[in-house]
């Protein structure tokens, strides 16, 4: 029962944390996401991806593996938020 | 007077299995490459996607602004749902309740069919608003990421099948293994291109 336990309150924290995504698309929909935001969304779907990899895949026996996965999710995730703080001046076409 | 320290090497370096540090993780160890291949995969595929978006931010905002947002969060809770069966039927599976196991996994794959449907329905309402794959830089990089998760996501419901007639506890880990990994590939890809903007 105890692993049944776990793995139900890790699927109710990522539901949890799928309904503040729910929450932000639904406010954020007609303007450009703020620093903050950003920050949140991606800290958030960091924190998913580390419940996934350490009760669903199981990772949390194997301590090391669990921070080499999540810091390749962590890098993809920081580079796609960053990539929206860049000054868009120089990237864009002339 | 240099003492020499005799170092076995087949032990030391690999077990017994010859997986090295893989060997310790749940599932088939080839399994742990495939899916640290796909994540390199789909992580590349998302920072094209940044980096295209770069190019032309305006435009992909506006593209952004089409997509089905609540068909985006209603597959997250679906496969999150499903995972969660997925790894119960393995819990199940270890303790020797086949029947248990069997019936969570079918339910494990039976919303991954859901998923599917949920995302022909989003594709439908695209092409059915002029948006296809060759409308523009946003929708390029959209049908293609999220067209290949798909194609994994059918390959998991094929997986998980072949799990339910072979249905060893080594064969329920590994197909959940790449099931939840199907899982995590979409909730780095869900936000990316639907909340980020």
């Amino acid at each position: 029962m105890g692993n049944t336990g776990r793995l139900l309150r890790t699927w109710a924290m990522l539901m949890s944390l799928s309904l503040a995504f729910a929450i932000v698309a639904d406010a954020t929909r007609p303007t450009r996401l703020s620093h903050v935001a950003l920050l949140l969304v991606g800290v958030v779907a960091v924190l998913k991806a580390r419940l996934v990899l350490a009760d669903y895949l199981g990772l949390r026996a194997t301590p090391t593996a669990l921070a080499g996965f999540s810091t390749a999710v962590v890098a993809i995730i920081a580079l796609v938020v960053l990539s929206f703080e860049f000054p868009v001046s120089l990237f864009a076409r002339q | 007077m240099r003492r020499e320290e005799v170092v076995d090497i087949s032990t030391a370096v690999v077990d017994e299995d010859g997986w090295g540090p893989l060997s310790g993780l749940p599932g088939h160890p080839l399994m742990w490459v495939l899916i640290a291949s796909e994540l390199a995969v789909f992580g590349l595929a998302l920072l094209g996607y940044a980096g295209a978006r770069l190019h032309d931010p305006i435009a992909f905002a506006a593209a952004q602004d089409h997509l089905d947002r609540l068909a985006g969060v209603i597959n997250t809770a679906v496969l999150l749902t499903s995972g969660f069966f997925a790894a119960l039927a393995v819990d199940a599976r270890a303790r020797g309740r086949r029947g248990a196991a069997r019936l969570r996994l079918t339910l494990a794959a039976a919303l991954g069919v859901v998923f599917l449907v949920v995302k022909s329905v989003e594709y439908s309402r695209d092409l059915a608003q002029g948006f296809d794959i060759d409308s523009g830089g946003f929708f390029t990089i959209y049908f293609l990421i999220t067209g290949f998760h798909a194609l994994h996501v059918v390959l998991g419901i094929i997986i998980l099948a072949i799990v339910l007639r072979f249905d060893s506890p080594g064969n329920y880990e590994t197909g959940a293994s790449f099931w939840h990994m199907v899982d995590l590939v979409w909730i780095v890809i869900f936000p990316c291109l639907y909340l980020l903007r």
